[in-house]
């Protein structure tokens, strides 16, 4: 899940994809701005067919929070 | 005093370009209002990576940057900017930040990307302004006359201002106090 990840996000930063791991945090060490964060989230939400709430949303820190969360709710 | 920064060519298109001019801003907006120089040791960040400048209690700034633009606000109250290109959006990322009176409104207007990009960079600016960022529920804070000039938000003891240019980017700005900051300087630049 974290290629798909990073394969959407490559849209939104300009980084070697190499350099992206579970610990890259998109807004403090990618410099993603909050709306293409918000875009990048809608993006994942339509390729997957799940929704992710504003609420969880605040609460990912890194790549791999998000990674995670997506994991879970695709087990759902 | 707030910079403002934008390029009608090919200028700041990559993050790097974008992060150095807005360190450069904030360098010297911070000489030209406080004359102050910060060294490298004397940024700290909150818990939500605002920085922010250690012993400099009535020292407030916040930088925004995007393809073609930055901008810099500092401030002796807690400020927060945040500037965006008007572009086609992206209606998912409204129906998630917007409440569905805000996103009517705005699909309704005679202008709907920029009014979009206004009522979007209005609530980045508050977010930041009071620091925590993306971490804020943007959703649950409402705006009302965002197109005039008299732009109004229900949350008291804050103060908004939009900037926009004819280069098609919009800027907003917050200030956690309600004094007089219309007349805070503002400087432009338009670039090739």
């Amino acid at each position: 899940m974290l290629n798909l990840i990073v394969k959407e996000l490559m849209d939104y930063v300009d980084i070697e994809e190499s350099k992206i791991t579970e610990e890259t945090k998109p807004v403090t060490d990618l410099h993603l701005n909050s709306y293409d964060y918000v875009c990048l989230v809608g993006k994942l939400e339509d390729e997957l067919g799940i929704t992710i709430s504003e609420s969880e949303m605040r609460k990912f820190i890194t790549l791999g929070d998000l990674d995670e969360y997506i994991q879970k709710k695709m087990k759902e | 005093m707030i910079y403002i920064v934008c390029s009608e060519g090919e200028r700041f298109v990559s993050q790097e370009e974008q992060r150095t001019m807005s360190r450069k801003l904030l360098r010297d907006s911070l000489m030209k209002e406080f004359d102050i120089r910060p060294g490298s040791d004397e940024w700290i960040l909150n818990s939500w990576g605002k920085p922010f400048l250690k012993d400099q209690r009535d020292v407030y700034f916040s930088i925004s940057h995007c393809p073609g633009g930055v901008s810099v606000s500092v401030s002796s109250c807690r400020t927060g900017i945040d500037i965006e290109r008007v572009r086609p959006f992206s209606l998912p990322a409204g129906r998630r930040m917007f409440s569905k009176e805000e996103l009517e409104e705005i699909l309704n207007s005679d202008f709907p990307e920029k009014n979009f990009f206004r009522l979007w960079t209005l609530k980045e600016s508050y977010s930041k302004a009071i620091g925590t960022g993306l971490s804020y529920p943007l959703s649950e804070l409402h705006f009302a006359n965002i197109t005039g000039k008299d732009i109004r938000c229900e949350r008291t003891g804050c103060l908004f201002c939009l900037f926009e240019n004819n280069l098609n980017f919009v800027t907003a700005v917050c200030y956690l106090c309600r004094d007089d900051r219309k007349r805070e300087t503002v400087i432009y630049r338009q670039l090739p």
